[in-house]
């Protein structure tokens, strides 16, 4: 156990430095940078995405992957949007509603992959795909504009200048570390990502996990895109498409293996700030967005290839 | 008697039935569906994702997925348009064009097997890299970007019609033959059989599994290639947001309905081309009957989740009950 938490604080305080000297970067050489506006959007960015690392950090230390995050995220803000405008809703009313059928959605998604047995990736792209169709189809392909301002503080709230989201995004991330460190049910996952089989030997309820995992996804993405939604005052169709790759990398950067059994939620976390702030510095210099694209492409295979090469120490094969 | 039953009883067959339901209904509930400027629409859709559903099922029998398909297809597109627009000729293009398409299919073996990435992942990534590449190559061309004025000689080439068939039928036709003959009877091909049933086993049999694997993505690639000459041609032109957000998964899909298995060692390039058919007529359908649009996406992951569903636990039916041909 010492041996794993001398990698893990090796990888994230290597992080860290790199963040650091990132933004130290950027604040020197780009005015824009630390200009109000743009450290406020960094902010809210990363807090959107902050809800949603602890949950994807579960899902990959046991091994499995969920690609479907981004539109469960853009889903919920529009079916929220749509229940408290167009519906008349109460808004209390229509966040529960929003957050039980984003539980539903990850009840859809871990009794497939864990009970019918069926491959996560495809699963969730099938869902990815099912849920960006459901998005477009209940308001029409339209976004959900000028939302109420009772909805929307619950995001843009400012306690001692800091937005409530970001709080609330924080506050979570938080309890996932100390749940997936400290908490037996939790920990589970490393044995689950580690060797399944040996799991299910051991007595750990493998199915009954990961069907758990992915409705806490789902519940974060639902929180997530309600949030986003409500900090911009309108709930966008855009919202969240590239939600399921940033998470992914983030998770690989902070040291997690995409074969499961290893990773942490703060590695997840710094490896979060560090790519949104590439994805940041991209908009800043003022590059075609479309490298940011590439770049998320480039990066993910960039970031595989190292866990790869780095799990494959670990095997003799 | 027993080849009948085994043609009678395919996959093939089913999808074959579907299909002429599909057709029975559409012709009765909608006066558009059976006009020729119709037909010509769904018959190029069917013939490319045909021919890379072809391409595609020998990948699925060696338990690969290339999900970067749609994308890779804009990026040679739009590298097509702008050879045109330097005034290359049209053999130098289309060579050019396939070449890359073989590249860039390789690179995707080579991250495969020596690098150890997953392939989900890999061609995942790879779809974001060439859907940002395929607008970055096409910059000048302003917000949506679309090449055309190509030589008359090209557009000859998929753009014409034989007794009201339209070219790219037959050439796709012939494509899935060809691909289906060599999946059954080539040894080369064969060996995908193997590679996808027990990789182990088969890299102790001494298949190359390393080398099989390259060349089954960089297949998929040319074919991807292939398709994308033979459709620039018959429209005239080629844009870069083509194959965005759903090509590859249709053609996945496709493949799966077709007996394709995510796990190996089984599909038939027939059945994915019928299994394509399926969709683009649901598709058209969709169009024909005026429902809305929104549902295309909504569906064809429903359809995928629900044969994906199936695919897996079908298998587990005990082999005399089971209907479907594995092999």
């Amino acid at each position: 156990m010492k041996y794993l938490g001398r990698i893990f604080k090796a990888r994230e305080s290597s992080l860290a430095i790199i963040i650091f000297i990132f933004v130290l970067i950027l604040s020197f050489t780009n005015p824009n940078f630390t200009s109000k506006i743009n450290l406020l959007g960094i902010l809210f960015y990363i807090a959107e995405n902050t809800i949603m690392i602890g949950a994807i950090t579960l899902i990959i230390v046991s091994g499995n992957f969920d690609l479907s995050v981004g539109s469960v995220l853009g889903f919920s803000g529009i079916l929220v949007g749509v229940l408290i405008q167009n519906a008349r809703v109460p808004i209390p009313l229509a966040i529960i509603i929003t957050l039980v059928v984003a539980a539903a959605i990850g009840l859809l998604n871990g009794s497939i992959i864990a009970y019918a047995s069926v491959n996560p990736f495809i699963t969730t792209l099938a869902t990815w795909f099912i849920f960006l169709g459901l998005k477009y189809i209940i308001n029409g392909g339209r976004h959900v504009n000028n939302l109420p301002y009772e909805f929307n503080k619950i995001a843009q709230y400012r306690i001692l200048g800091i937005p409530l989201m970001v709080i609330f995004a924080f506050i979570i991330m938080i309890i996932f570390e100390i749940l997936l460190k400290k908490n037996v049910y939790f920990k589970q996952n490393y044995f689950i990502g580690g060797n399944e089989k040996a799991a299910i030997l051991v007595g750990i309820k493998v199915k009954r996990v990961i069907t758990f995992n992915y409705m806490l996804i789902a519940i974060m993405a639902g929180m997530a895109g309600m949030l986003t939604a409500a900090r911009f005052g309108n709930a966008y169709t855009s919202a969240g498409t590239d939600s399921a790759f940033i998470l992914v990398i983030g998770v690989i950067l902070g040291g997690a293996s995409l074969y499961g059994g290893s990773g942490s939620v703060l590695g997840s976390m710094l490896g979060l700030i560090l790519i949104s702030l590439i994805y940041n510095s991209i908009i800043m210099y003022g590059i075609n967005l479309n490298w940011n694209q590439v770049t998320l492409g480039l990066i993910i295979i960039a970031a595989v290839t190292i866990d790869v090469v780095l799990e494959n120490r670990k095997k003799f094969i | 008697m027993r080849i009948f039953k085994k043609v009678f009883t395919s996959r093939e067959f089913f999808l074959l039935i579907v299909i002429g339901v599909l057709l029975l209904i559409l012709g009765l509930k909608s006066d558009f569906f059976f006009t020729m400027d119709n037909l010509k629409g769904v018959m190029l859709n069917i013939s490319i994702y045909g021919i890379v559903a072809a391409g595609m099922t020998i990948l699925f029998v060696s338990r690969g997925i290339d999900l970067s398909v749609g994308t890779v297809m804009a990026t040679l597109g739009v590298i097509l348009g702008r050879l045109f627009e330097k005034g290359l000729p049209v053999p130098i293009v289309i060579i050019i064009v396939l070449i890359t398409g073989a590249v860039i299919g390789s690179s995707i073996g080579l991250l495969i097997t020596k690098v150890g990435i997953n392939p989900f992942i890999a061609t995942l990534a790879y779809f974001f890299c060439f859907r940002g590449l395929s607008f970055i190559l096409a910059l000048s061309k302003g917000e949506f970007p679309f090449f055309g004025n190509f030589p008359a000689s090209y557009n000859r080439i998929a753009g014409g019609t034989f007794h009201g068939v339209e070219y790219i039928i037959f050439y796709a036709v012939a494509i899935v033959i060809i691909y289906q003959i060599l999946l059954s009877k080539n040894v080369f091909f064969r060996q995908n059989f193997f590679l996808g049933g027990n990789e182990t086993a088969a890299r102790v049999v001494g298949i190359k599994i390393n080398l099989l694997k390259i060349f089954n993505y960089a297949l998929v690639s040319t074919t991807g290639a292939i398709a994308i000459i033979l459709r620039a041609s018959r429209v005239g032109g080629t844009n870069a947001t083509f194959g965005y957000p759903s090509f590859a998964l249709i053609v996945v899909t496709g493949v799966i309905l077709g007996g394709g298995s995510l796990k190996g060692g089984g599909g038939s390039v027939i059945g994915s081309f019928l299994g394509v058919g399926v969709i683009s007529i649901i598709y058209n359908a969709m169009v024909m009957l005026n429902i809305n649009p929104f549902y295309t996406e909504f569906s064809i992951g429903l359809i995928l989740l629900v044969s994906i569903i199936l695919d897996e636990n079908i298998r587990k039916i005990p082999m005399h009950r089971l209907k479907k041909v594995k092999e």
